[in-house]
């Protein structure tokens, strides 16, 4: 804890000091009471609601698209020579500007938004459920069709519980990035969301609003990450090392 | 090149070709909408020859690629530098991890605006925002890579009269290089889309700050040459990093071969 306790206190003391100006970098204690204030607003709590919603359609579409496409790749030699290149050529595209073109397709509501969460959170996905089912034993899948099991049966009785580990790891990572995504096409593209609220108070000037903004969303992150983690762990005791 | 290398050639190339038939058959169809939202390949690609030829594309790509490169530089000698003291120091893994799980999840770009009140509208943010974002892949990959460094291979080092601090860098650091090199592509792919994504949102240059000019001026063929030209450019570098890594990897035991 020792780290985080010199950073805050040098937060706190820089500015009350004199070392940078209040008026670019306020002092924490400020921070933290503007943003005890901010989240009991309701209209904070409107745009919270709005960005939350967009995450949650854009991620689950992406988990129910990912996951069993990546799942198909891991088992189906042919499939990953198609679709690998796509997701090496796809991968360094910053996927959070493609907003600017959905919007031009689809207009600036809540389809554009949820299509650009699915974009940024899909190649993760489908790339850790690939290597879970790829790595599933051969010696597991012959005995399970030794004894008879069906096709289908396989699918979700072995080669699932198998990559599960994976898939689960790849969610977490996906959660980061479309919270990141969110955030970044709110900030493109105003309008409601939380990254729309926090800029219309960079444009206003108003410093410590920004900063309890960044304060508040960073923890949500955290908090959001942590809460996985533990659920995760909650309902898949078996799973041995990180999530 | 042997037939198979060719094969896995022409595969790696054929998503462009793909995207390319396909944005056509859109352009075309008018599926998505007229010229002016969905502009056919031609169009853009003229657009692009007037950007090239005024100067500008290759201006703000200079300008785009030398942000990257330097807060992907800053990010990796941070990152390894704190990964490897994490990883194998265990008082500073216990001072920093928690610092380090906090922010590690933490969206970067909520710090955005943050950054440009602190660092100005210039290139500073930019560079901050892809350092941010390219930082913790580098550093984490270091450390799990540090801390699982075979203890043999320290012992060895000690016993021949490696000082502490040598072995840091002659053992660990060589042993953990695959590691690093797995989490710094993930870090040079954070670097783009934190700059192009810092540009966006607030700059006066820059290949980000042409998609958002575009967009506004409602240029749109100019918006599809920007968002066309960050991705060349992301693909090439993460091309050119997985040659270097290939090379940089050629002693070890490990590399598999793929890339």
């Amino acid at each position: 804890m020792i780290a985080v306790l010199v950073v805050l206190a040098l937060w706190e003391l820089a500015p009350r000091l004199g070392w940078v100006r209040s008026e670019s970098v306020p002092a924490f204690s400020d921070v933290v009471r503007e943003a005890a204030a901010i989240v009991t607003r309701p209209e904070f709590l409107d745009q919270l609601g709005a960005s939350a919603g967009r995450w949650a359609a854009g991620l689950g579409l992406a988990v129910v698209i990912g996951v069993p496409l990546g799942l198909a790749m891991g088992r189906s030699r042919a499939l990953h020579a198609l679709v690998d290149p796509l997701l090496v050529a796809g991968y360094p595209v910053p996927k959070a500007a493609l907003i600017l073109v959905f919007v031009l397709w689809w207009g600036a509501g809540d389809a554009s938004r949820i299509a650009v969460v699915v974009t940024g959170a899909l190649i993760p996905l489908v790339i850790s459920s690939y290597h879970g089912a790829a790595a599933v034993r051969p010696a597991l899948l012959w005995s399970a069709r030794g004894l008879g099991t069906g096709r289908w049966r396989l699918w979700r009785r072995v080669v699932l519980p198998a990559a599960l580990p994976q898939i689960l790891s790849g969610v977490r990572i996906a959660i980061a990035i479309s919270i990141f995504t969110v955030l970044a096409s709110e900030l493109l593209i105003r309008g409601s969301g939380i990254g729309a609220y926090m800029f219309t108070a960079l444009d206003n000037g108003q410093t410590l609003t920004v900063f309890a903004m960044s304060v508040i969303v960073a923890t949500l992150g955290f908090a959001l990450d942590v809460l996985y983690a533990a659920a995760v762990r909650r309902a898949v005791p078996w799973i041995e090392g990180d999530v | 090149m042997d037939r198979g290398g060719r094969l896995s050639a022409a595969l790696r190339l054929y998503p462009f070709a793909l995207a390319l038939a396909l944005w056509w058959l859109l352009a075309a169809s008018g599926t998505l909408g007229n010229e002016f939202v969905m502009p056919p390949p031609p169009r853009v690609f003229e657009r692009a020859r007037e950007l090239l030829d005024d100067g500008t594309l290759g201006r703000e790509v200079l300008v785009t690629f030398s942000r990257v490169a330097l807060a992907f530089s800053l990010a990796c000698v941070a990152g390894v530098g704190l990964g490897l003291l994490i990883g194998s120091v265990p008082a500073v893994r216990r001072a920093l991890r928690p610092l380090v799980s906090f922010l590690f999840p933490a969206p970067k770009v909520a710090l955005y605006p943050a950054m440009v009140i602190v660092f100005g509208l210039g290139s500073a943010s930019k560079v901050a925002l892809g350092f941010s974002e390219a930082l913790f892949p580098v550093l984490l990959a270091t450390a799990a890579g540090a801390s699982q460094v075979d203890a043999r291979l320290r012992w060895s080092a000690a016993a021949l009269g490696t000082s502490r601090h040598a072995a840091l860098v002659k053992v660990v650091l060589p042993a953990a290089l695959p590691q690093i090199l797995n989490g710094a592509r993930i870090g040079l792919v954070g670097a783009i889309v934190g700059v192009f994504l810092g540009e966006m949102i607030a700059a006066a240059d820059g290949l980000g700050h042409l998609m958002a000019i575009s967009y506004r001026s409602l240029d749109t063929p100019g918006l599809y040459v920007a968002m066309l030209a960050v991705s060349i450019l992301g693909y090439a570098l993460d091309r050119a990093f997985l040659f270097a890594r290939r090379r940089l990897l050629r002693w070890s035991d490990e590399f598999d071969g793929d890339g």
